[in-house]
């Protein structure tokens, strides 16, 4: 079990998922503060730029957060899987360093103006310096999603000696797994986002504080949350047939939980597959609904195969468990975002929103709700593509660094302790930040001086409205 | 030529960062032995706006050795395993202590000390990974097969004390004109007053890297051109170290801010540049002794691609953004700006949090059996609309048109909520 392959993948799913935690929230966190930065700019309204200021607080932490868990993954790359980088280095480097010179650079520079420039820049150069931030996390996603998809499909390229190299560049960046899930991870970022700060906003709603910033921010969430949950379903389903059920259908049947190769119409809900035994131990499951879900049919006749349908290798297929559940933990996340997202929507309808407290109660502990999302889903992308690292081409086992088990034991460890220990401190900086919460940031007109500032700039003069919460 | 390219990229990241990072690291290791906290808070108030895009340069120093020499990114990292991830650990706890002071988290004084360890530790583990770089790599078919602790040698030692050294001088250098000399209960400037002494060895310790290269083998075979071109540099590096020591004054108190205290960052940055030239010219173009750069090289489309859209469109663009923060954040930090910031550990602030609170508007009390009979009637109305897709796709089977009515069903969904959103916005809004 402790050997140097499992452990460096075990440390590398540590320190993915400690990572994308943050860029889950701060991508669109980081739009939402352009987005509100921009309301404060054009309309002069206090209660803009006290939304801005709170989330601003959560967004540095969570951002510094993401920014050194991300410059570990790019040196494991090296460290923990050389072969691998030597291997696709041609193809995969150029696009990483796409990344950092268009996305991380963006982002670090204008990060500190951001979070320290107010009273130093102009109203307009700190909107032009968000809105980069927010560029900068979206081309992110951009390109790293260029990077994966590249290996779960890989096309346009030659392999010599052993390493790969591109043919041609659109088609290795624009290759067909990217199409769809570059804007299903971006939909996702901007979900998970979106009931994050819905979420948070929730809890003031409850408590009865700062009343006017909470309407605002929590409508802002649910609506966008509302209005791209629809959209992701769509995408999302697309990928599942057109780049699952094309390119990659052991992650596709893996992810359904069937073994027999005749499969089934069921839904399976719950399984604990047993991978030696090629069963499952425990198989919960709704009649007729796979084949409603799978083939779009309602007559219960199409199945959903199972494992044993693909001639592979016993060896070669991929881990039911985590392929299984990595799925179903965003698909349950995201039936509970659906629910919940078109509920607001009838509450809003009826005009009962602000008042149904049980339903503020239930959004609020569903902040995270859209992270478990989006990492179920990596789990599902990652696992689901295993024993290959570039699918179909080169395996995990061949791509991992020669290190010793005892030097890997410590630093996976190590990580280990780092990361729990990290995401503790976050939470009890996120709690500790809700407590103090809004009204510290709230703007008062007679001594705010960007304010001031910001009204002797502008052509357009605004009625001077009262402090709010 | 397409490699000399790549080869000046990778330098002038290295040479960044150094620089760069450096300074900042270099404050951080400083930090920890400066007793007056006032300076404590201006010294992570000069790194805070910037860190950020100055270890940058270490991720595109590491991506650009990846993407243009795939080979030697590929076995050089194992090689220098134990140290490359002692590094990440030092700039996780880093980064994650430096924003959480300075967004105000609790236990302060725990992340103030974790930003300096982290500091100190991460510019041991980087001087130990430079130094590693004169030993000959075990390589069997393009992987690293040699042991854990391969990397440590007694040069790779000196290499590390001689960098963390390098990056205080920087650090230093970056605070004589960055902070503006304030009255304090200890003896002068404390860290500062010690910046000449941190200068001269880093001339000392470089010079000794410098003449220890030579026995590690990589003089030995180089050309007498190379071998004066290398000693031009290292001379010309040393005085320039020793202009930073000549122009680093400790201050008097209360006294303004010179160009000459500028000049110790720029000689030291100079300093900077002619170590690193001068490596370059004995060691072009082996990256260690048993691997060249041509072996490691990507195939021409790749480093085509990287000349054109990550050297010549957007390495321009990086300078810029780093000025352009550095350039926001100009000028010295004088005594922390009084904000308005209230209290928010104090009793006061939630006596008033409790003040302005409102309570929440309440649902009037409805029976059980009116909320299960509407409870029913919603869930009989999403089974009769289910019920009715149902029957549809059975009657007319689910072909291209049936697929595109369901984006558009869906879509339509979509542009409801948001027509919802903007009209209970509006009406929100009004009242």
């Amino acid at each position: 079990m402790l050997t140097v392959l499992a452990l460096s993948r075990w440390q590398f799913a540590i320190t993915i998922i400690f990572h994308m935690l943050f860029p889950a929230i701060t991508v669109g966190l980081a739009l939402f503060l352009c987005i509100v930065y921009g309301m404060y700019w054009r309309t002069g309204k206090p209660l803009y730029l006290q939304m801005f200021r709170f989330w601003r607080r959560i967004f540095a932490v969570a951002f510094a957060l993401g920014v050194v868990a991300g410059a570990t993954i790019t040196f494991e790359m090296g460290l923990n899987w050389g072969p691998f980088a030597a291997a696709t280095g041609p193809i995969i480097g150029p696009i990483i360093g796409m990344e950092v010179v268009s996305a991380f650079f963006v982002e670090a520079a204008f990060i500190g103006i951001l979070l320290y420039g107010d009273g130093r820049v102009k109203p307009r150069t700190m909107f032009i310096a968000t809105c980069m931030v927010a560029i900068g996390t979206i081309l992110s996603v951009v390109w790293i999603l260029a990077a994966n998809s590249w290996m779960q499909v890989p096309v346009d390229y030659t392999v010599v000696n052993g390493q790969y190299h591109p043919t041609d560049w659109l088609g290795v960046i624009f290759n067909p797994a990217f199409i769809w899930r570059m804007p299903h991870m971006f939909l996702g970022v901007l979900v998970s986002a979106a009931w994050f700060i819905a979420g948070l906003s929730a809890y003031y709603l409850i408590k009865g504080r700062a009343v006017k910033f909470a309407k605002s921010s929590f409508s802002i969430g649910l609506g966008i949350a509302t209005v791209l949950m629809p959209l992701q379903l769509l995408v999302g389903d697309t990928i599942g047939a057109q780049i699952l059920g094309v390119y990659q259908p052991a992650k596709l049947f893996a992810m359904e939980g069937n073994w027999e190769a005749e499969g089934s119409p069921d839904y399976n809900i719950i399984v604990v597959p047993d991978q030696d035994g090629e069963k499952n131990l425990v198989q919960i499951s709704v009649p007729c609904v796979g084949s409603w879900i799978g083939a779009h049919d309602f007559t219960c006749k199409a199945h959903t195969p199972g494992i044993k349908a693909i001639p592979i290798p016993k060896e070669d297929r991929p881990l039911m468990l985590a392929t299984f559940w990595g799925f179903r933990a965003m698909f349950y996340a995201s039936i509970i975002m659906w629910a919940m997202a078109f509920g607001g929507l009838v509450l809003r309808l009826r005009g009962t929103l602000w008042k149904s407290r049980n339903y503020l109660k239930f959004v609020m502990w569903m902040a995270p709700v859209g992270i478990v999302a989006i990492i179920g889903g990596w789990v599902l992308a990652e696992m689901g593509r295993q024993p290959w690292v570039v699918y179909g081409m080169l395996r995990t086992s061949d791509g991992v660094s020669k290190l010793a088990t005892p030097e890997m034991l410590f630093t996976v460890l190590a990580f280990v302790v780092i990361c729990v220990g990290l995401v503790g401190v976050f939470i009890a900086y996120l709690v500790r930040a809700m407590k103090i919460g809004p009204e510290r940031d709230a703007v008062k007109p007679d001594n705010e001086v960007l304010h001031e500032r910001h009204r002797n700039t502008t052509r357009k003069k605004t009625t001077k409205k009262g402090g709010n919460a | 030529m397409l490699e000399a390219i790549w080869t000046g990229v990778i330098l002038l990241c290295l040479v960044m960062y150094v620089v760069l990072d450096g300074y900042d690291l270099g404050i951080g290791i400083a930090s920890m032995f400066e007793r007056d906290k006032k300076r404590k808070h201006q010294m992570i108030e000069a790194v805070v706006s910037n860190w950020d895009g100055n270890e940058t340069w270490l991720i595109l120093l590491a991506v650009s050795l990846w993407a243009g020499f795939p080979m030697a990114f590929g076995i050089l990292l194992p090689y220098v395993y134990l140290p490359g991830v002692i590094m990440l650990f030092a700039l996780i706890v880093r980064g994650a202590g430096l924003e959480l002071v300075s967004s105000g988290a609790k236990g302060g004084a725990f992340w103030t000390w974790m930003f300096g360890v982290g500091s100190l530790v991460a510019a041991l583990a980087q001087g130990f990974m430079l130094g590693a770089l004169v030993n000959t790599v075990a390589v069997k078919n393009g992987i690293y097969v040699g042991d854990a602790f391969d990397f440590m040698t007694l040069f790779s030692v000196i290499a590390a004390a001689t960098l963390t050294i390098v990056y205080v001088s920087l650090g230093l250098g970056y605070l004589q004109y960055k902070i503006k000399p304030a009255r304090s209960k200890y003896r002068s400037q404390d860290s500062i007053s010690h910046g000449r002494a941190f200068i001269l060895l880093a001339g000392v310790l470089l010079l000794l890297v410098c003449v220890l290269v030579d026995p590690a083998s990589l003089l030995a075979d180089a050309s007498l051109v190379h071998k004066a071109g290398f000693w031009f540099l290292v001379a010309l590096g040393e005085v320039a170290i020793l202009v930073a020591a000549g122009y680093f004054k400790t201050k008097k108190i209360d006294s303004e801010v010179y160009w000459e205290d500028r000049v110790p960052f720029g000689a030291l940055t100079v300093a900077v540049v002619a170590f690193a030239l001068a490596f370059v010219v004995i060691r072009y173009p082996m990256i260690v002794p048993n691997l060249t750069l041509h072996e490691a090289i990507s195939p021409d489309i790749s480093v085509n691609f990287l000349v054109i859209f990550v050297a010549m469109l957007n390495i321009p663009l990086v300078l810029f953004y780093n000025w352009f923060s550095h350039h926001t954040f100009r000028g010295t930090i004088g005594e922390r700006s009084g904000g308005t910031t209230p209290n928010v550990d104090s009793e006061e602030y939630y006596r008033e949090i409790v003040k302005t609170s409102e309570p929440i508007e309440r649902m009037p009390k409805q029976s059980f059996g009116r909320v299960l009979v509407r409870i029913l009637v919603d869930i009989l109305l999403i089974a009769l609309a289910t019920v009715l897709y149902m029957v549809s796709i059975n009657i007319f089977g689910f072909d291209e048109a049936w697929h595109i009515a369901t984006w558009i069903a869906v879509v339509s969904m979509s542009l409801f909520a948001l027509g919802v959103w903007i009209i209970d916005d509006r009406r929100r809004g009004a009242d």
